[in-house]
């Protein structure tokens, strides 16, 4: 292992890899910082930039566009109560707080070093879990890819939202939407209504820009408003004093693990981490006068949680080649566009692909961490753009990009509709993420399912006997009948 | 209420149009087989929520910003459209321009002069970054700039 995390340090500590990582995590942070421009879209958007570069600078750059927008949420959150991803939304409610006490830089520091300790260790617990999870994945057959993608989209909708229902259609019409153009098994054409440029099916990229690019647009312009910025933060402030620090240690340690493990579940993981760590913080508080005060734990918790939720949610693609959240997925797009299938073959085929990307998270952990600390105002200045001259931008950026991915106007249509159906949906309270997930998946879960039904000789039960598709398929079943018997209980 | 029916009609016509193809056996499954299930499984779904925004409806709270937005919206998704439209005409540094300042001035940006600006020099950049360096081979209009930058 040591020795393929040097080779892996080899790629990256040369200009090429060094540069890849830094406009990587330099991007993130800046897609962090600004409110209303997502990382999965970011993600999207640098695909085109990605198709010269070698496979593993390609990744290393996107991954580090994915880990990076973590760190820069906090800033807009700390500063301007604005938080520049969902994920950083809990970080307002202390980290804001502190602000106007004039403690920002210190909430700024810990924000900065607990993402850097969560982001570190959650590669740790990625480099020492990733290989042994590929060796066990190599026995998973189609019914065991298929169960845990029924797994999946049950959690999806019924974590990732109050209205499961809601999230379920969008689940499936995700996976219908992934229907159109060739059947996976026996090549028939399906749902083009006989326009050709559909024949490839619906591309997933521009269906990303569109919800996470057109629509966080759109819904900054129409529904959004900004903040003021509380001030500006001098790098001596950067200093957290030594109760502080005391105090934070371990909500970043807690947040770390927790941010880890919930990395490992389907659904939009690093938005639940920070609410699990917040409570949980909020609970084991023997200062319950200082919350909402502005209590450091609030803000060294939940920025600890979400970074490592990056690093463990990459476990599910870089061993299944299952994404079940939206940068991961964009994250899939970038590794098949590169010809590499992420799955338990990885760590053979391509161990350069794993372990390069593992040793350019240490690096860029560190390098954001750099930029984090002492870049902060530069970062903050970022809200000073005028939206009026951001807005458009991201949507040529969104109109271009989708273009240039097959060069064809098709993908820029289903781009500008999927912006319009984003922006009706999130008014409507239906979320898009599970859509996509819907989407990326849709074709395997088809190819699997048929396949598993020829296999088992259309013996739906025969499932039973083989141990991880019957615990899968017993867990989803009490996913989706616990709820309903606690429910009626309480009626009763 | 409306979002229910909505997803209820797409769901039954997606169903339906799925029995066209091939459903198969239990044995050897057909390429109609899962659509079959995902419109069936949609059509119930949808069902459910307009059962249950029925059921719960006096206690839904009507939204007066509700529509306050839409006039933006549309003229936000025309000028997406006529993008896509005109962009075969007038090409890319032209088009993108044109909609940078469209959009600058929907947002609420002043003036015109530095609209005008900050769009030619935004689409300038994008047709270089794109056309240029990456070589993507753009529709061609009667974009005399873009000949230039070749």
């Amino acid at each position: 292992m040591i020795d393929q995390l040097l080779n892996g340090f080899q790629l990256v500590l040369t200009p090429a890899g060094m540069l890849a990582c830094f406009i990587g995590v330099l991007v993130g942070t800046l897609v962090g910082v600004l409110p209303g421009v997502g990382p999965s879209g970011t993600m999207a958007l640098m695909l085109p930039f990605t198709l010269s570069m070698d496979a593993t600078l390609g990744i290393i750059m996107l991954a580090g566009v994915y880990y990076g927008a973590q760190y820069g949420g906090s800033t807009t959150s700390i500063l301007v109560n604005v938080p520049g991803e969902a994920s950083s939304v809990m970080t307002c409610l202390e980290g804001f707080q502190m602000a106007k006490r004039g403690r920002a830089g210190a909430a700024l520091a810990i924000a900065a070093i607990g993402s850097w300790i969560a982001g570190t260790a959650g590669v740790i617990g990625l480099m020492l879990l990733g290989p042994p999870f590929a060796r066990w994945a190599l026995a998973f057959g189609p019914p065991e890819i298929f169960a845990i993608m029924v797994l999946g989209f049950v959690v999806v909708s019924n974590i990732s939202s109050q209205a499961p229902l809601k999230t379920s259609a969008m689940v499936l019409i995700g996976l219908m939407l992934g229907t159109v153009g060739q059947d996976p098994i026996m090549g028939v054409i399906r749902f083009t209504f006989g326009y050709s440029p559909a024949l490839d099916g619906i591309a997933f990229i521009p269906v990303v820009m569109g919800l996470f690019g057109i629509t966080e647009v759109m819904w900054s312009v129409l529904e959004g408003g900004r903040g003021e910025v509380v001030g500006g933060v001098r790098f001596r402030d950067l200093y957290p004093n030594k109760e502080e620090l005391k105090r934070s240690i371990a909500p970043i340690g807690r947040g770390t693990l927790l941010g880890f493990l919930i990395g490992l579940i389907p659904g939009p993981s690093a938005v639940i981490s920070t609410i699990v760590s917040f409570s949980t913080e909020k609970r084991l508080s023997n200062r319950p006068q200082d919350w909402g005060k502005g209590a450091i734990e609030g803000v060294a918790g939940p920025e600890s949680a979400n970074n490592a939720t990056s690093s463990g949610a990459l476990i599910p693609l870089l061993v299944l080649g299952l994404p079940f959240a939206p940068p991961t997925a964009v994250l899939l797009s970038g590794f098949m566009m590169k010809g590499v299938v992420p799955g338990p073959l990885l760590f053979k085929q391509h161990p350069e692909v794993f372990w390069g990307l593992i040793a350019s998270m240490y690096l860029g952990n560190m390098m954001l961490l750099i930029l984090n600390l002492p870049l902060v105002g530069i970062f903050a200045s970022l809200l000073r753009v005028r939206p009026y001259y951001l807005m458009p931008l991201v949507v040529l950026l969104c109109l271009i990009g989708s273009y240039s991915l097959n060069n064809s106007m098709f993908d820029v249509w289903v781009m500008v509709v999927m912006g319009f159906l984003g922006y009706f949906m999130r008014r409507n309270g239906f979320d898009a993420a599970p859509l996509v997930i819907g989407l990326v998946l849709g074709q395997l879960a088809e190819r699997t399912f048929r396949q598993s039904l020829v296999m088992l000789y259309g013996d739906f039960w025969t499932v039973l006997t083989r141990p991880v598709t019957a615990a899968m398929l017993i867990l989803t079943v009490l996913i989706i009948v616990l709820p309903l018997v606690t429910r009626r209980r309480l009626r009763v | 209420m409306g979002s229910a029916i909505i997803i209820t009609l797409l769901g039954l016509a997606y169903f339906l149009l799925s029995l066209q193809y091939e459903l198969g056996t239990l044995k050897r499954p057909g390429p109609g087989a899962l659509p079959m299930l995902l419109g069936l499984g949609l059509t119930i779904v949808g069902l459910t929520l307009g059962g249950n925004s029925f059921r719960d409806r006096k206690k839904a709270v009507k939204v007066s910003k509700a529509y306050q937005t839409i006039r933006p919206a549309v003229l936000v998704s025309v000028a997406l459209i006529g993008y896509v439209l005109l962009w075969p005409l007038l090409g890319t540094i032209l088009n993108t321009t044109l909609l940078f300042f469209i959009l600058c001035r929907l947002i609420g940006g002043k003036g015109w002069v530095t609209p005008v600006v900050v769009s030619l020099v935004s689409a300038v950049g994008l047709f270089w970054a794109f056309g240029v360096l990456l070589h993507v081979p753009f529709p061609e209009g009667i974009d005399f700039i873009e000949r230039l930058l070749k």
